[in-house]
C-alpha cells in the first residue's frame, strides 16, 4: 500500500496542477477580433451596414472604433469579458448598444461577426 | 573595546567591500547621475537581483565553494517563463506557472549537478564552472532545434524566422513587472516594490530557518569537515546534492523574478551573466568561499550594481571614453573574484600550515616529554 | 586478440575510443554527404597545426603540478603584443613571424613570472584561480587596448574611435608564412600546411628533450611526488615557476602560429575562452590533472580539431543547420568535465 507519506506527497503535487490549471484559466490572456467585413457564410451573404464601436470592459482600453467591411482587435485577461457594442449608422450616431458576456477560459483567439450579433442578437463566431 | 588588533584585522578581511566603496564613492559623483536616479536604480536592483545572490549561500554552508551552477538553475527558470509567455498567460498566475515549471527542471539539473560536483571533490569550484557551460550548450540545443518541432510553440512569434527554435529575444509583456508593481509604494518620488522585497525577505526567512533543522545543521556538518561529518553517520554526499539542489532551485525563482523586472529575456545569454555577477556580487560583499551571510548578500548587490551603474559614465567623464569605463567594470567583476579567490587560498593554506605546525609542535612536546630524564 | 583488445582499451581509455570511432564515422559519413574528403583531411591538418603549440602550453604546468593551464590568456597577450609590434613595425614574412615570437618571449617571462607568484600562494585552487587571472588579465588588456600607443593604419580605428582595432587582419604581414613553408598543394582542393605541422613537431620534440633533462626530470618530480622532489633537494617553487613561465612561452608562440594561418589578430575579447579548447584537447588526448605527455597532446589536438572540423561539416550537411557552436560547447566542456570527475587511477 502507499505509505501515508508518499500520500501526502501526491496530494500535493496534484493540487498543486490543479492551482495551476486555475491560475492558468484566470491569466490568459485573450484577443477578441471583432469582425465587420462583408462574408459569406453557410451560403447567406452578409453586408456590412452599420459601423460599431466596440470596448471590451476591464482593459482599461478606449472603445475601439470598427469601420465598414473593417476589423479590430482588443486584447484581454481573465476567464470572463463582458464586451460592449455600440452600433452606429452611417453618420456616426449611435442607434443602441449591446452588451454580451462571453466566457473564453483556455481559448485564445474569439472572433465575434458584427453583423451576424446585429441581425440576429445572437449570432456568434469561435 | 575597539583595539588597534581589531581594527586591522577588521580591514584586512574586508579589503574588498572596503576597496568597493572607495571606488563607488568617487566614482557617482564623477558620473552624474542623481541622487534619485541612483537610488531609484539601486532599489530595482536590490529587488531584482538579491534573489539570486541568496541562493549561492547553501552551497558555501555545505563546503562547496561558489557554485557556479546557479546558471543550471536560471536556465530551468527562464525555460518556464518561455512557456508561459507562449501560452500568454499573464501577472501573478503566469509568473507562479513559470516557477511551477522551473521548479522540477531545477531539480533535475541541480541533482545532476551534485552528483557530479560529489566526483570531483577538491575541485567543485572549477567542475561547477565547467559544467555551467556544458548545459549552457545542452541548452542551447534545446532551445534552437527542440522548442518548436519536437515541443510545441504555439505562437509563431516567437520562433526564428528559419521556423523552428526560439527567439533570441522573447518579450515579456504580458509579466514585466507583475510582481514588482503589485504593491508599488512611492516614497520621494522613488519607488519601492514592495511585493519583491516581501518574498526576499520570505526567502530570508527560509534560509535562516534552514540553518536550524536538523537538514541545516547537516549541511554545516558537512561543510566543516567531510571526513569527521562522515563519521559521524551523516550522508555527507546526499545532503550535498540537496545543497546544490536547493541551490538551483533558488536561482531558478531568482532568474524568474529577475527578468520580469528587466521585461525581456535573452534566451540564450541571460543565464551566463546572471552567474557571473551573481557570485561577483556575493565577493564584493565580503563573502568568501568559505563564509557567507546574509549581510554580504545585500551589500555586495549594493556595491557591486553601484559600481556597475557608474562606471561608463563616470569613464566618460574621467577619460573620455564610456567604453572603457565598461570595460573598467569587466575587469573589477573579474578582477574581484579572482583576488577574493587567492585571498581564501592564501588563507586556507596559512590556517593548514599552522595546524600542522601545532600538531608538530604537540608531537616534539611529547618527544621531550619522553626524552627527558 | 582478446587480451590485445582489453590491452588497448586499458591504455586508451574509453573516452579516446568512442570518440575515435565517432571520428572515423564522420569520416566515412562525410562524402556521402557531399561534404569534400579532401578539403576535410585538409581542415583537419591546419587546424590541428594551429592548436598544436597553445595545446603543448598545457603540458609544463599539469607536470608539475599546478594543473590546467586556465591562465593561457595571459601568454597569449604576450604573442598579442609580439604580434603587434611586428605588425606596428611593418614587417612582413618570416621576419614579422621571428620578430613577434622574439618580442613576445621576454614579456611572456615576466607576465609568467609574476603568474607564477600568485600560483605558488594558491596551492590546491590553482585551476580556478587561474581561470581568473586569466579573465581578469584579457579585460585588463581590453583597457590597454584601447591606450596603448599603437599607431600603423591597419591597427587602429580611423576617425570613429580610438585604439586598436578588435580584429587586425594579418593578410599583408604575415599570413601563412609558416605554413607555406615546404607546403604543396594537390589540385584544387588540398593544401598540405608542411611548414607549420614541421614547426609543431619541432616544438613537441623540443619540450620532449626539456623532459628528459635534469631540469626536466625535476620538473615532473614536483608533480608527481613533491616529498620526493623535496627530499632530492629540489626547489618546488622554483620548478612551478619554471614550469608557468614555460607554459606561457608556448602560450606565446602558439598564439602566433595559430594567427598567421586563422589571418587575424583577435584582441579584446577574443583570447577570452581561448584556454578551453586546449584544455580540453590535451584531456581528450589522454592527460589527466597530474600527468601529460607528448602523445597526449598530439592525439588529443588531433582527435578534438578533427571532431570539431567534421561533426558540425558532415551534420550541418545532414540536416541543413548550424549545430557547429553548440558541438564545440558540449564536446570541449563535456571532455573537461569527464577529466575533472576521474578517479586518479595511481599507475606503477
Amino acid at each position: 500500500m502507499i505509505s501515508k507519506r508518499t500520500g501526502i506527497r501526491l496530494v500535493a503535487v496534484l493540487s498543486l496542477i490543479v492551482l495551476c490549471v486555475y491560475l492558468a484559466f484566470i491569466g490568459k490572456e485573450h484577443r477578441v477580433f471583432f469582425d465587420n467585413r462583408v462574408k459569406t457564410i453557410d451560403g447567406v451573404k452578409y453586408k456590412s451596414e452599420y459601423t460599431y464601436e466596440v470596448a471590451v470592459l476591464g482593459t482599461g482600453e478606449e472603445p475601439e472604433f470598427v469601420d465598414l467591411d473593417d476589423m479590430t482587435m482588443i486584447e484581454a485577461v481573465g476567464p470572463k469579458h463582458v464586451i460592449e457594442i455600440s452600433v452606429m449608422d452611417l453618420d456616426g450616431e449611435p442607434l443602441y448598444e449591446i452588451s454580451r458576456n462571453v466566457s473564453m477560459g483556455f481559448k485564445t483567439d474569439c472572433v465575434l461577426y458584427l453583423p451576424l450579433i446585429v441581425d440576429t442578437h445572437m449570432g456568434e463566431k469561435d | 573595546m575597539l583595539t588597534k588588533e581589531k581594527v586591522k584585522s577588521f580591514l584586512v578581511n574586508q579589503a574588498v567591500p572596503i576597496l568597493f566603496l572607495i571606488i563607488v564613492a568617487v566614482g557617482a559623483p564623477l558620473s552624474g547621475f542623481s541622487l534619485q536616479h541612483l537610488t531609484q536604480e539601486m532599489t530595482y536592483r536590490l529587488a531584482r537581483d538579491s534573489f539570486v545572490v541568496l541562493s549561492l549561500l547553501v552551497p558555501i554552508m555545505a563546503g562547496m565553494g561558489l557554485n557556479f551552477g546557479i546558471v543550471l538553475g536560471s536556465m530551468a527558470g527562464q525555460i518556464g517563463l518561455i512557456f508561459i509567455t507562449d501560452w500568454g498567460i499573464r501577472g501573478i498566475p503566469g509568473l507562479f506557472i513559470a516557477a511551477v515549471l522551473g521548479t522540477p527542471i531545477a531539480i533535475l539539473l541541480g541533482f545532476m549537478c551534485g552528483s557530479i560536483l560529489n566526483k570531483a571533490r577538491g575541485k567543485e569550484m572549477v567542475t561547477s564552472y565547467i559544467l555551467g557551460f556544458f548545459v549552457n550548450g545542452l541548452y542551447q540545443f534545446f532551445g534552437l532545434f527542440m522548442l518548436g518541432p519536437i515541443i510545441p510553440i504555439t505562437k509563431p512569434s516567437m520562433l526564428i524566422s528559419r521556423g523552428y527554435g526560439v527567439r533570441n529575444t522573447v518579450d515579456l509583456l504580458g509579466v514585466r513587472g507583475a510582481i514588482d508593481k503589485l504593491i508599488d509604494l512611492k516614497i520621494g518620488g522613488v519607488s519601492i516594490p514592495v511585493a519583491t522585497f516581501l518574498l526576499i525577505a520570505a526567502f530570508c526567512f527560509f534560509i535562516v530557518w534552514i540553518r536550524k533543522t536538523k537538514l541545516g545543521q547537516d549541511i554545516r556538518a558537512a561543510g566543516q569537515d567531510y571526513e569527521l561529518a562522515r563519521l559521524s553517520g551523516i550522508a555527507v554526499d546526499r545532503t550535498r546534492i540537496i545543497s546544490i539542489i536547493i541551490s538551483t532551485v533558488l536561482a531558478c525563482y531568482g532568474q524568474i523574478i529577475l527578468l520580469q523586472n528587466l521585461g525581456t529575456v535573452n534566451t540564450y545569454s541571460s543565464h551566463e551573466m546572471t552567474g557571473v555577477f551573481a557570485i561577483a556580487a556575493l565577493l564584493v560583499g565580503g563573502a568568501t568561499v568559505a563564509k557567507a551571510s546574509l549581510m554580504n548578500v545585500f551589500v555586495g548587490v549594493l556595491l557591486f550594481h553601484m559600481m556597475f551603474v557608474i562606471s561608463p559614465m563616470a569613464g566618460k567623464r574621467l577619460i573620455g571614453s564610456a567604453q572603457l569605463g565598461e570595460y573598467f567594470r569587466v575587469f573589477v567583476s573579474y578582477g574581484v573574484i579572482c583576488i577574493a579567490l587567492i585571498f581564501h587560498a592564501m588563507k586556507e593554506r596559512a590556517r593548514a600550515q599552522k595546524h600542522r605546525e601545532e600538531l608538530m609542535i604537540g608531537e616534539s612536546s611529547l618527544n621531550h616529554g619522553g626524552e627527558a630524564r | 586478440m582478446k587480451n590485445f583488445l582489453k590491452k588497448l582499451v586499458e591504455s586508451a581509455g574509453w573516452a579516446r575510443i568512442i570518440i575515435g570511432l565517432f571520428l572515423l564515422l564522420l569520416f566515412i559519413i562525410a562524402p556521402f554527404v557531399q561534404v569534400r574528403l579532401d578539403t576535410s583531411i585538409q581542415d583537419v591538418l591546419v587546424r590541428v597545426g594551429m592548436n598544436g603549440v597553445l595545446v603543448l602550453a598545457m603540458v609544463p604546468m599539469i607536470r608539475s603540478g599546478c594543473g590546467l593551464n586556465f591562465g593561457l590568456p595571459v601568454g597569449i597577450i604576450a604573442g598579442l603584443l609580439g604580434a603587434l609590434v611586428a605588425v606596428e613595425m611593418n614587417l612582413t614574412g618570416l621576419t614579422a613571424i621571428f620578430t613577434a615570437i622574439l618580442i613576445s618571449l621576454p614579456i611572456a617571462v615576466l607576465l609568467g613570472f609574476s603568474y607564477a607568484q600568485i600560483i605558488n600562494r594558491v596551492k590546491g585552487s590553482e585551476m580556478m584561480i587561474a581561470t581568473y587571472i586569466g579573465f581578469s588579465s584579457v579585460a585588463l588588456m581590453c583597457i590597454g587596448w584601447m591606450i596603448l600607443p599603437f599607431s600603423h593604419p591597419t591597427m587602429v580605428w580611423g576617425f570613429t574611435g580610438q585604439g586598436l582595432r578588435t580584429t587586425i587582419s594579418v593578410a599583408d604581414a604575415f599570413q601563412d608564412v609558416i605554413s607555406n613553408i615546404l607546403s604543396f598543394q594537390i589540385g584544387d582542393f588540398f593544401y598540405f600546411p608542411t611548414g607549420m605541422l614541421i614547426f609543431f613537431g619541432l616544438a613537441c620534440y623540443f619540450v620532449h628533450l626539456f623532459f628528459k633533462s635534469k631540469t626536466g626530470i625535476a620538473m615532473t618530480a614536483v608533480g608527481k611526488n613533491p616529498s620526493f622532489a623535496r627530499s632530492s633537494s629540489v626547489n618546488i617553487d622554483r620548478m612551478r615557476t619554471l614550469s608557468v613561465i614555460f607554459s606561457t612561452a608556448l602560450g606565446a608562440i602558439g598564439i602566433i602560429i595559430y594567427q598567421q594561418s586563422f589571418g587575424f589578430i583577435q584582441l579584446y575579447m577574443g583570447p577570452f575562452f581561448m584556454a578551453f579548447p586546449a584544455i580540453a584537447a590535451v584531456l581528450l588526448g589522454g592527460a589527466s590533472l597530474k600527468n601529460a605527455t607528448i602523445t597526449h597532446v598530439i592525439v588529443g589536438t588531433f582527435l578534438f580539431q578533427g571532431v570539431i572540423t567534421m561533426a558540425p561539416s558532415v551534420i550541418n550537411s545532414m540536416m541543413q543547420s548550424d549545430l557547429s557552436e553548440i558541438i564545440r560547447i558540449i564536446l570541449s566542456n563535456g571532455m573537461i568535465i569527464y577529466a575533472l570527475t576521474r578517479k586518479e587511477v595511481y599507475k606503477r
